[in-house]
């Protein structure tokens, strides 16, 4: 088989031997991984599996007890939250991180304006400032929520919301897109909607996928990893996964996969 | 629409209450209605200045009394030092408003950068304990200065003075009082829609959502704490020139209470809100402590139907939707 180009390169993400115990129960269990530019990597799991668990670590959230992560070849283990972010960690959350208060167009500008930590200039109101507006409304329109620029995110329908949570995460040109379950509670046509949106977004961003929804593992993923109990049982192409015995028998149970 | 001008005429109108207070002072024969305004201006910066972090960064200071005593008592001290000829760490002192002003509010940035580095790193009901236990500490500092009055507080013959401005008129320490309302409450309204407030606003909607794009809540919610002591301390200066009297009282737990009923009262990320809030909470202590020294019994279930009931507080609706 022919390996991809990107294969040989040095991965953006490297997890190696990383575990976090909760108590009794081993969330993450000596999980070693590796994202390489510009791969769409899914992870897939039962629910309890640890996948979130493992996002949280990747981000700084969490503290693993024992492993490291290497985020463009740089040890990231010990480094706090918002400074993985400065690095070009881009994120989102199985439960929406919006601010409510704020527009669809704020919620982006915020983005913008955080890339490098934020600044304490007391005077100047980044709603005027013209570049910024123009190119958060792009972000917005390239997720299709064009139109929705001045609604507060509160009022959002949840589908909406689920995009605007991307948007955010693009506008900062990440180097890494961790997302975690964008079609959670979507409906059919949302759920095609935002396949469409990650295909387009393929490539152009190195990005690990937690889903449920199949179609959209398999239509998407360069590559899929499969957690169980805290551990990846098993990494390789979504041709391989889907005839592999052990991951029929552990996490499709057997069904037809599609 | 209906709103925005319906808030316009609202601003212009309170604007115009507060210009024209001491001749509808002099018009009604009230001499009391101009301090009654007086004290309304005075607190209303201190609301103003709370609402900064309490609505827009949702940190409830309980000890922001602590920044009012403070203010105070520079103030007081120094006027106690120069009217003695007892100099103070080596200073003659100094009566001018230019020299003893900023002096007084160099003091409270520097109480609220130690304050606020070490509670800062707390949240939620601990933030709330912390801030009051400093307060506490301050009082009882304050209670124990013997040599400034100790638990009675402390007189000044007079107030401070500026050049061209003669602050003993009543009438002039008033306007000059309204005018850093008016500057202040315009400063605050600039900083909460800078970029710093844009951050500061997202750490209080989703601390999770700032951290994960970058942002360190720490220095963010450290620096609007001390602008809010600063604002605060000023509230402090201008009442003790004002009452030229300053007290422990000023520091205590019950003033920081007040302070947040108002902001509360008001309407909070408001900014107008609370100078609102401060109208009403004043004007009915002044008529209800007529009535009752009991005032309290009145105020307590008038704050908790506003509390359960006006959401955003009596100015929300019309100050609200964040850009006050
Ligand atoms: N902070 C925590 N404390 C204790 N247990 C936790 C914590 N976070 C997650 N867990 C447990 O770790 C396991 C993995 O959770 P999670 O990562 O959310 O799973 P997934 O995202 O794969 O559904 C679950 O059993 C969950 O209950
Ligand atoms: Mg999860």
């Amino acid at each position: 088989m022919a390996e991809p180009a990107s294969q040989r390169q040095a991965p953006i993400l490297a997890i190696d031997g990383l575990r976090k115990a909760f108590g009794a129960l081993v969330a993450t269990d000596d999980v070693t991984l590796d994202i390489r530019t510009g791969e769409l990597h899914a992870l897939i799991g039962p629910n309890g599996a640890g996948k979130s668990t493992l996002i949280t670590q990747i981000c700084g959230e969490l503290k693993p007890d024992a492993g490291r992560i290497l985020f463009d070849g740089r040890d990231v283990t010990r480094l706090r939250p918002h400074l993985r972010s400065r690095l070009g960690l881009g994120r989102t959350f199985q439960i929406t991180q919006l601010c409510p208060d704020f527009s669809a167009l704020e919620n982006i500008l915020l983005s913008i304006e955080t890339r490098g930590g934020g600044s304490f200039d007391m005077l100047s109101n980044p709603r005027g400032n013209a570049g910024a507006i123009a190119s958060a409304r792009a972000r917005l329109a390239e997720v299709g929520l064009g139109d929705l620029a001045d609604r507060q995110a509160a009022t959002l329908a949840h589908g909406q919301r689920r995009q605007l949570e991307i948007a955010v995460a693009l506008a900062r040109e990440p180097r890494l897109l961790l997302l975690d379950e964008p079609m959670a509670g979507l409906g059919p046509e949302e759920s095609a909607a935002m396949t469409r949106l990650l295909d387009g977004l393929k490539r152009r961003y190195a990005i690990l996928l937690v889903e449920h929804d199949m179609d959209a593992v398999f239509a998407l993923a360069d590559r899929v990893s499969v957690l169980v109990y805290g551990r990846v049982i098993f990494t390789g192409t979504v041709a391989e996964v889907r005839s592999d015995p052990a991951v029929r028998a552990a996490y499709l149970g057997g069904e037809p996969a599609c | 629409m209906l709103t925005s001008r319906l808030r316009l005429i609202v601003i212009a109108g309170g604007l115009l209450l507060l210009l024209t207070a001491p001749y509808l002072a002099q018009l009604t024969g009230s001499a009391g209605l101009l301090g009654l305004a007086n004290r309304i201006a005075i607190y209303a910066i201190a609301a103003v200045s709370l609402d900064l972090i309490l609505g827009y960064g949702a940190l409830v200071s309980f000890g922001h009394a602590m920044f009012f005593g403070l203010g105070g008592y520079a103030v007081g001290i120094i006027a106690f030092h120069t009217g003695t000829g007892e100099p103070l760490f080596g200073w003659k002192g100094s009566n001018a408003a230019l020299i003893v002003w900023p002096l007084a509010l160099v003091a409270c940035a520097l109480l609220a950068a130690a304050v606020g580095t070490l509670s800062l790193k707390t949240s939620g009901v601990q933030f709330i304990m912390i801030t009051l236990a400093f307060a506490q500490m301050v009082f009882f500092v304050l209670v124990s200065l013997q040599s400034y009055g100790g638990d009675d507080g402390l007189l000044l013959d007079r107030r401070n003075t500026l050049p061209l401005i003669d602050l003993s008129r009543p009438t002039t320490f008033y306007y000059v009082c309204v005018a850093l309302l008016v500057g202040w409450t315009a400063f605050c309204a600039r900083v909460v829609n800078s970029r710093f407030g844009l951050v500061l606003q997202a750490l209080r909607q989703s601390e999770r959502r700032s951290i994960n794009l970058g942002v360190d809540p720490f220095p963010f919610r450290l620096v609007a704490f001390i602008i809010s002591a600063v604002g605060t301390g000023l509230a402090g200066v201008l009442w003790a020139n004002y009452a030229r009297f300053v007290s422990p009282d000023m520091a205590a737990w019950s003033k920081s209470g007040e302070f947040i009923a108002i902001v509360v009262l008001g309407g909070l990320g408001t900014l107008l809100g609370p100078i609102a809030g401060t109208a009403v909470f004043i004007a009915l202590e002044q008529i209800l402590s007529i009535w009752t020294e009991h005032w309290m019994i009145v105020m307590g279930p008038v704050l908790t139907l506003v509390a359960l009931f006006g959401r955003r507080g009596l100015a929300g609706r019309l100050f609200g939707e964040r850009n006050g």
